[in-house]
């Protein structure tokens, strides 16, 4: 689920430009680097700027999924290379190589989605879509889906409770039967989600949402020098760890 | 300032006008109360005075509908934002952005005003609305009162001529109500500002000495001042009961249905419920009540075993809840949410009602009689072949209220029944409540309005942070809840008895 960070820290500040620059760059260098020591790096440094942006790592949600994720392809790794596999020669050590890059890769790539989720305000992102030429009516589209998911997540929830207290399982029973269940659920999510979207664009409307081609902002963000550094400083890294590690 | 002339709004695939035949002229500065059952027309009128019907909804029109002397009634909604504000019932369904201050400045930068005016409008909003400490806050986070008084703030800040408000009280404690009360009070006095609002409740709203103009059928049926409009519609709902039903005694609630002992629950890093006990007697009603936020729905929630319980212990009839997973409880036990289209899943109204009874095994001639039975009581024996999303409002929560209890439970829990329900339906379910207790069904059920729950309620369990400040019978819980200055939570004569009493 897509949440920012309550606190306010130096992160926070940074234009959004920065983060999606970040964002790129780290996925990217997860994905082509192919050191188990550079991905272990990469995942170490963003460990260290998400506890600067005042959301450790600790709390993170999905936190035990994605080290279950990382200890699992650790051990996959490690045990086919254990044994040998088809052409593949017994190589402890080259197993415990590929299971660290694949576990630190699919880590750095969590990490900096968090990253990046917990501290850009929707509304500066959307502002920072529509510097780069995105009509604003689309920004809008993507502010209103994050207004909007966490609604629908709740009434998902309910329905799916309202369901279990009428006899409903979903655990057990014929596969079709379950199916034809799902139906059920989703009949009144999607009578639910249509009525809260119709209601959000007319409230919309009525406050002049398409008025004009441009609007203003209340809060118009600027992208100012210490930005253009943290962007640079964020790819020299990358760089550098590409490079020397 | 608005004049309708023999207005009238059909939707389509429907065969009756929802607005027939309208004729209206509010003056610019009157506060007007819309009144009248569900289904009358209130929330479509408000939609047209706000142009959102044409052209968003499928349907047409007759008659006309002017603004000022402009006629909009074929108009697109941005010809009127700006001049007619409207604020939806459910707070949420308002936003378009995620913070306060985001939300009030929203319709300031749609009409591309420079930053400086906007901050000023902002600012005087938020002062208006007394919101200024809410500025940065997520809207997330947020009281359902602070909700609806920024939906309010968002509303005002483009100054609008004509504030539209459909059921604001709807979803609010009594103090969130004194919040939006106190806010709509400052706003006719001081800018003058032509105010409607469809409500319920309207007892509400007295201090505003509005003028009423009743809808039935999508006829204007009534309009009249304040002092002239009758009793049985300005005053709170009160509900004659039988002198020969007797009232439940103490002594009989030895069979406890449902026990919860010093339950502790947390959702994230929040403990929204700490030591909460509750007990709920064969044939007792038990209103929950609380100020939003307390902590009401998340104990249903606990009781039925449907969310952890870190700690304490839940004792359904015989059946520990921790233990027991949430369908089996639902044999035991049903909970009807606050939401009705939540709750329906079949293609008809009589598969609806049967739903749960024959998912637990129970179906057979006895319940099809029984079921035939309560939907009758229930006025839905010509609906039984339609489906379940064709129906009223006030038909659906019935509908929720029948297929909840048809399989012989023995704890019937209820989450907010009575929001939007008008009196027709709040009286069907407060007989219903009733007739389920003498039956013997143990009833817990969260409610608001403490005239409501003077109706039907035999006992009262009071939460405040997440755990239980009072716990007494009617009518010890309103003496108990005056001591600690909890006024607001009264019936309207322990309010006033309360008054003289202190004087």
């Amino acid at each position: 689920m897509m949440r920012l960070a309550p606190t306010r820290s130096i992160l926070h500040r940074l234009h959004p430009w920065v983060k999606m620059t970040w964002l790129v760059g780290a996925t990217t260098a997860a994905v082509v680097y192919s050191s188990a020591l550079a991905a272990v790096v990469l995942v170490a440094a963003l460990l260290l700027v998400l506890v600067l942006a005042g959301t450790p790592p600790w709390r993170l949600p999905g936190r035990r999924l994605c080290l279950l994720l990382a200890v699992a392809l650790l051990a996959i790794n490690t045990a086919i290379y254990q044994r040998g596999y088809g052409d593949l020669d017994p190589s402890p050590a080259e197993g415990l190589r590929h299971g660290l890059l694949a576990a630190a890769r699919i880590i750095a790539v969590i990490l900096a989605s968090r990253l990046f989720v917990a501290t850009t305000d929707p509304t500066n992102l959307g502002q920072g879509l529509i510097a780069l030429g995105l009509p604003y009516r689309w920004a809008y589209a993507l502010i209103t889906a994050l207004r909007l998911e966490p609604l629908f997540s709740q009434q998902t929830r309910i329905v799916y409770w309202a369901q279990l207290t009428r006899g409903v399982r979903y655990d057990s029973g014929p596969l079709l039967r379950r199916w034809l269940m799902l139906r059920r659920l989703l009949l009144p999510l999607i009578a639910s989600s249509l009525r809260a979207a119709a209601d959000m664009s007319g409230a919309m409307e009525n406050r002049c949402f398409g008025l004009y081609k441009q609007r203003t902002s209340a809060r118009p963000i600027r992208f100012r020098i210490g930005d253009a550094l943290a962007m640079a400083s964020g790819l020299a890294f990358l760089i550098v760890l590409g490079v020397v590690v | 300032m608005i004049r309708l002339e023999d207005y009238g709004w059909k939707f389509d695939g429907s065969e009756r006008w929802t607005l027939d035949g309208v004729t209206l002229e509010i003056a610019p500065g009157e506060c007007v109360l819309l009144a009248g059952p569900s289904g009358a027309g209130k929330s479509t009128l408000l939609l047209a005075l706000a142009a959102l019907l044409k052209g968003r909804h499928g349907g047409a029109s007759s008659g006309r509908l002017y603004l000022a002397k402009t006629d909009i009634t074929d108009a697109s909604p941005q010809a009127v934002a700006g001049i007619v504000a409207l604020v939806q019932q459910n707070p949420d369904a308002n936003f378009a952005t995620l913070s306060v201050q985001d939300e009030v400045a929203f319709a300031l930068e749609n009409q591309c005003l420079e930053r400086d005016a906007i901050v000023a409008s902002v600012d005087r909003s938020l002062r208006w609305l007394g919101l200024e400490s809410l500025r940065t806050r997520q809207l997330s986070t947020l009281s359902e009162g602070q909700k609806q008084r920024v939906a309010l703030a968002a509303a005002l800040a483009c100054e609008p001529k004509i504030l539209i408000l459909d059921e604001p009280t709807a979803s609010l404690d009594p103090d969130s109500i004194g919040e939006v009360l106190q806010a709509l009070e400052r706003l006719i006095e001081n800018e003058d500002m032509t105010v409607i609002i469809a409500e319920q409740r309207l007892h509400e709203f007295a201090a505003l000495k509005p003028r009423v103009v009743v809808l039935d059928g999508g006829k204007v049926a009534g309009d009249s001042p304040w002092s002239l409009v009758p009793a049985e519609i300005r005053e709170p709902f009160r509900l004659d009961v039988d002198p020969a039903e007797p009232p439940t005694d103490p002594d009989e609630r030895n069979a406890p249905r449902m026990t919860a002992q010093a339950l502790r629950v947390e959702r994230g890093d929040a403990r929204v419920l700490d030591d909460v006990s509750v007990e709920v007697g064969q044939g007792e009603v038990v209103g929950l009540m609380g100020p939003n936020g307390s902590g009401k729905s998340t104990l249903l929630l606990a009781l039925m075993g449907l969310i952890p319980i870190q700690s304490g212990k839940v004792v359904m009839g015989e059946t520990d809840v921790r233990a027991g997973a949430p369908y089996n409880l639902g044999r035991e036990a049903g909970l009807v949410f606050q939401n009705p289209d939540h709750q329906l899943f079949a293609d008809s109204v009589r598969a609806e009602a049967l739903f749960a009874a024959e998912n637990f095994g129970c179906a057979g001639p006895t319940v099809d009689d029984k079921a035939t039975a309560l939907l009758e009581q229930a006025g839905l024996s010509e609906r039984v072949e339609d489906h379940p999303y064709r129906l009223s409002y006030g038909q659906k929560r019935r509908l929720n209220i029948v297929a909840s209890v048809l399989h012989d439970i023995k704890l019937l829990l209820l989450d907010e029944p009575f929001i939007g329900q008008d009196r027709q339906n709040a009286a069907w379910l407060i007989a219903t409540v009733k007739r389920l207790a003498l039956s013997g069904i143990g009833v817990l059920m969260v409610v608001h309005d403490p005239h409501l729950a003077q109706a039907c309620c035999d006992r009262i369990v009071f939460l405040k942070s997440g755990r239980v400040l009072m716990a007494e019978p009617l009518p010890q819980a309103w003496n108990r809840l005056a001591e600690l200055d909890y006024g607001a939570y009264l019936p309207a004569s322990w309010r006033q008895h309360d008054a003289a009493r202190s004087d």
